[in-house]
């Protein structure tokens, strides 16, 4: 058990983990959660935390925390320069810190949005199955909102001794994100041309570019999901992200798969993304052999191939 | 269809809810969620085959089990609650308080929940009111309002566009209660009238009769 002061939240930090509200999605609530899974998980593999172990998600800036009783911590997903003492230590490693040592953020250099583990989780209560903090509907995580200044994190018991890190292949030459088909049509035009990312939160992504047709807004109201590509009348798609609402009244023209989401969630204002169909079937081969280099992975790295 | 995590399917008006809620009785699903004609159920990852199987078997209504129930929410019309009263009116063709009887004479189904935590579209079968041509920026927590045929509670204060013609005390969503939301799609909605002074009495969750 130790404890994290605040002394700065950053530009929008909460806590979130991966256990998702969908249970109660019929019920008007989103799903929730980190927008990057994968960078939660990762996170919390670094710091042995087990896979759903609560984490912060901070967005293009970093919080500064104070580790009182010291602890084990680790960042994965997007770059903000994280620095121990000053000390530039960097994202994929575990890194243990003494009493009294501060975690600060120099500065985004890649990516949307870091996850911050600390061994042993962040101990917040569980709000329907999740200690996500739902921010439009304030409630869960801490509080119902974002972390500031003046509060208090606790972190559980955990037994883990560190030593943990990720080698990335370089990510530089990643192709185009993958599309699944929609409810309605408008997928080949939508992947025929590169988009702006316009604005982000946790609700959607908002792209712009020449506008394609098919928007409208006057459709009976249907369930979507994180993922969902919808097409309002201008023109104008937007990606939805895990804070979306569960229902809407916009063309669904795409899905993006899990997997594709989780970069999606690390793109920022300007980056210019494209778009390319695939099948089910065509995800499915290509989940099959990232699926086997993962295995791989996790067997080389509990063998301690990897540090 | 079939995505990679979800089936989708359209059904006939007025099927939905209850097809959603003899599927939701199959723990596999993450999550089984209507809406008026449509129904979206979520697997676990690369169990696609299994959904299919278990989707074809699991929408079969079963009346026996079903229980519908009948909830009543008190409701303060007209003035400063229900500031697009006069319009609907209008609209109808007919007096405020002509308007406030027909609301509260029918018998309204909760089709689905969406847009917010709790908030309930219930058909309810009056003439057809149009939208605001502007939303409100700020709706009060609780306002009932119409759109459509249709009635919406809005269980938080929130951005909205529909007519306003009334207010609950009623809470309609709490997320440390399970389930946070007092309504579920398929529950009937009788509204009942009272006076403003009595607005702190009726301050819960509204309980089924």
């Amino acid at each position: 058990m130790s404890t994290i002061e605040v002394l700065h939240g950053g530009l929008l930090t909460s806590v979130q983990d991966t256990r998702r509200r969908s249970r109660w999605s019929h019920l008007g609530v989103s799903p929730g959660g980190a927008a990057d899974e994968r960078a939660a998980d990762e996170a919390n593999w670094l710091v042995s935390n087990s896979a759903g172990t609560a984490v912060l998600e901070a967005t293009l800036s970093g919080p500064a925390l104070l580790f009182r009783d010291g602890g084990l911590t680790g960042i994965c997903g997007g770059d903000f320069g994280p620095e121990i003492d000053g000390r530039l230590v960097g994202n994929d490693v575990a890194i243990r810190v003494g009493p009294g040592s501060v975690l600060t953020f120099r500065g985004r250099m890649s990516g949307a949005r870091a996850y911050i583990a600390v061994a042993g989780g962040l101990q917040v209560p569980e709000v329907l199955g999740s200690r996500s903090t739902d921010l439009r509907n304030g409630f869960g995580g801490f509080f119902g909102r974002a972390i500031r200044t003046g509060d208090v994190l606790h972190s559980g018991p955990s037994g883990a001794t560190g030593g943990r890190m990720i080698e990335r292949p370089d990510l530089e030459n990643r192709g185009p994100v993958r599309v699944l088909p929609g409810t309605h049509g408008g997928r080949a035009g939508f992947c025929r041309q590169a988009w702006t990312v316009a604005e982000f939160d946790r609700q959607g992504i908002r792209l712009s570019g020449p506008p394609i047709r098919g928007g409208r807004a006057d459709l009976e109201t249907f369930p979507v999901l994180p993922g969902a590509i919808q097409l309002p009348p201008d023109g104008q798609p937007i990606v939805l992200l895990a804070d979306a609402q569960p229902t809407g009244g916009y063309p669904v023209i795409g899905f993006v798969p899990a997997a594709d989401l989780c970069r999606l969630a690390q793109a920022v204002k300007g980056d210019l993304l494209r778009f390319e169909p695939v099948s089910l079937k065509g995800l499915a081969k290509a989940d099959k052999i990232e699926a086997m280099f993962l295995d791989d992975f996790a067997a080389a790295s509990e063998a301690g191939a990897l540090w | 269809m079939v995505g990679e995590q979800s089936l989708f399917i359209t059904v006939p008006p007025g099927t939905a809810a209850e097809a959603a809620e003899a599927l939701r009785r199959d723990p596999f699903w993450l999550s089984v969620v209507p809406a008026a004609t449509t129904i979206l159920a979520m697997f676990p990852a690369g169990r696609e085959e299994e959904a299919r199987r278990r989707f074809r078997r699991g929408l079969v209504p079963d009346p026996i089990n079903r229980r519908t129930r009948t909830i009543e929410i008190p409701a303060v019309y007209g003035g400063e609650y229900g500031p697009d009263l006069p319009l609907v009116a209008a609209e109808w063709g007919c007096k405020l308080e002509e308007a406030v009887e027909r609301h509260l004479a029918a018998m309204h189904e909760v089709l689905f929940l969406g847009f917010l935590p709790g908030f309930p579209y219930l058909e309810s079968g009056h003439p057809p009111v149009p939208r605001l041509a502007t939303p409100r920026l700020r709706v009060a927590a609780g306002s009932i309002g119409v759109a459509g045929t249709r009635t919406g509670i809005y269980p938080r204060e929130s951005p909205g566009g529909w007519n306003i013609i009334g207010r609950t005390p009623a809470i309609l969503f709490h997320p440390d209660r399970e389930p946070p939301a007092a309504l579920a799609p398929g529950d009937s909605i009788r509204f009942l009238a009272i006076p403003a002074d009595r607005w702190t009495e009726h301050l819960s969750f509204p309980e089924p009769v």
